[in-house]
């Protein structure tokens, strides 16, 4: 995976290829900053003496000092020709020293030093078909949006969903939401149910009490809403559009829920009409990964600046025994049944 | 006979004043869905503005296959309309609607006792 080199190995190629031409370019890779750290501290060094002053001020403090202990003054031996090197290689030295703290930091921020932030997507991406890191994990999150920046009313949903899930097609998905109005009353409930066994897939909408029953598809081009994918939470097209329509940046790393995450900011769509058109002006994305299972554990959108969604992981537990109960469903009394396994959709 | 003329002509007066404004209040209710596309894991504002304080209205969500949601609201069985004459409905297609198909949805609000009814549609994509 790494096989590229590594930023120090960049710098000393750099400053060995400027030692031969002080107009070599900069090697794709090499963070400027280090070199004009290095280019600065070379600024900030002390001149050096002048010898004939250096020479009768070495004389003179001998003097006094063979006066104080009542010696012969001596002749001392001449300054060292290498004592005339150190303040070169005290400040060498400590530019070597910051460069390595500042690798160090980036290293600490980014978990490993060769993980760019779309190498991060693009394993969180791949995570969605081939999960690894793990055999199975319950999550529970939750969810806030505001309506007003997009063009509502000024109400605000809240959801919370627990998600298990044990392989691609097992899992199961639990969700509850309610509208809230401006004035902070309730205004509407609903969720979903949603469980696959594998071979079938059970969806439950709290709001009309209706069962839907179908086979477990992966037909490309389904156009049938719900469920959530498992592992993302609805975020595979986002991630799918993310090479070509967004720049993500590393941001850092936070922790999230316990564990250890990479934020990235994605930035707004570079491709008009397929931001989801949630506004006409462009909606932003951060993510938070986790750095050892690339799940994405936050995310939060945002328009000039404003925050209008946020959904976060308050649990997560990764390689829990999950019973076989959870993957499958029993349509409560009085739910109404549409059972479409067997005939076409 | 006299007195019956300007009392029907005041009657009439008070008729004709009184269809104008429903006239007026019914070509100025307007819904909007915001945002008109998005996927099915965006949350969907419909807001009815100018319609008449107090009526209910009918909210029905009809998917591109012709299947039909009705919306109570918090038990309800219609949806009133709040004393500035705006309303508003907020729906997340892959909670509320699961199962049922991406394409172009018609939101639709209707007054049952005039029969009339205000449509809006909006596309919703996987």
């Amino acid at each position: 995976m790494r096989g590229q080199p590594s930023e120090e190995e960049r710098l000393s190629v750099y400053l060995a290829a400027r030692a031969r031409d002080p107009d070599a370019a900069l090697p794709d890779g090499l963070d400027p900053l280090y070199v004009a750290l290095l280019d600065g501290l070379g600024e900030l060094l002390p001149p050096e003496p002048e010898p004939r002053f250096a020479a009768g001020l070495h004389r003179r403090l001998a003097a006094e000092a063979a006066a104080l202990t009542g010696d012969r003054p001596r002749a001392l031996a001449p300054p060292r020709h290498a004592s005339r090197w150190w303040p070169v290689l005290a400040g060498v030295a400590t530019a070597a020293v910051l460069v390595v703290a500042l690798i160090g930091a980036r290293v600490w921020l980014g978990g490993e030093g060769s993980v760019s932030a779309a190498e991060i997507i693009e394993r969180a991406g791949t995570a969605t078909t081939n999960p690894s890191g793990y055999r199975n994990f319950v999550v529970t999150e939750t969810a806030e949006v505001q309506t007003a920046p997009l063009g509502g009313s000024g109400e605000q949903v809240r959801s919370e969903v627990t998600r298990w899930y044990a392989a691609p097609g097992s899992w199961r998905r639990e969700v509850t939401l309610t509208v809230v109005g401006a004035d902070g009353r309730a205004l509407s409930n609903s969720g979903l149910t949603s469980v696959s066994d594998g071979a079938t897939v059970w969806l439950y909408r709290l709001r009309d009490n209706t069962v839907v029953l179908r086979p477990l598809s992966q037909a490309p081009g389904d156009d049938e809403l719900g469920p959530f994918p498992e592992v993302t939470g609805g975020l595979s097209s986002l991630l799918e559009q993310t090479p070509t329509c967004y720049a993500p940046r590393l941001r850092g790393a936070e922790t999230v829920a316990g564990r250890a995450t990479w934020v990235v900011n994605l930035g707004a769509s570079r491709c008009p009409g397929l931001d989801g058109g949630a506004s006409d002006r462009p909606v932003a994305w951060t993510l938070w990964v986790d750095k050892d299972t690339y799940l994405i554990l936050k995310a939060v959108q945002d328009i000039d600046g404003q925050v209008f969604a946020t959904t976060t992981v308050t649990s997560v537990r990764y390689d829990v025994p999950i019973e076989a109960q959870r993957f499958t469903f029993n349509p409560p009394p009085g739910a109404r049944v549409r059972d479409f396994r067997g005939r076409a959709p | 006979m006299r007195r019956t003329i300007p009392g029907l002509l005041l009657a009439l007066t008070l008729f004709l004043i009184s269809v104008a404004g429903v006239s007026a209040r019914v070509q100025t209710a307007a819904i909007e869905v915001t945002p008109e596309r998005g996927n099915q894991f965006q949350t969907f504002s419909v807001r009815g503005t100018g319609f008449e304080p107090g009526i209910t209205l009918a909210a029905t969500f009809i998917a591109p296959d012709g299947e039909e949601f009705l919306f109570p609201v918090a038990g309800e069985q219609g949806l009133r309309v709040r004393t500035d004459g705006t309303f508003s409905v907020t729906v997340v297609p892959a909670v509320d609607f699961a199962g049922s198909r991406a394409g172009v949805w018609t939101a639709s609000f209707c007054h049952g006792e005039s029969g009339v009814c205000w449509t809006k549609e909006f596309t919703v994509s996987r």
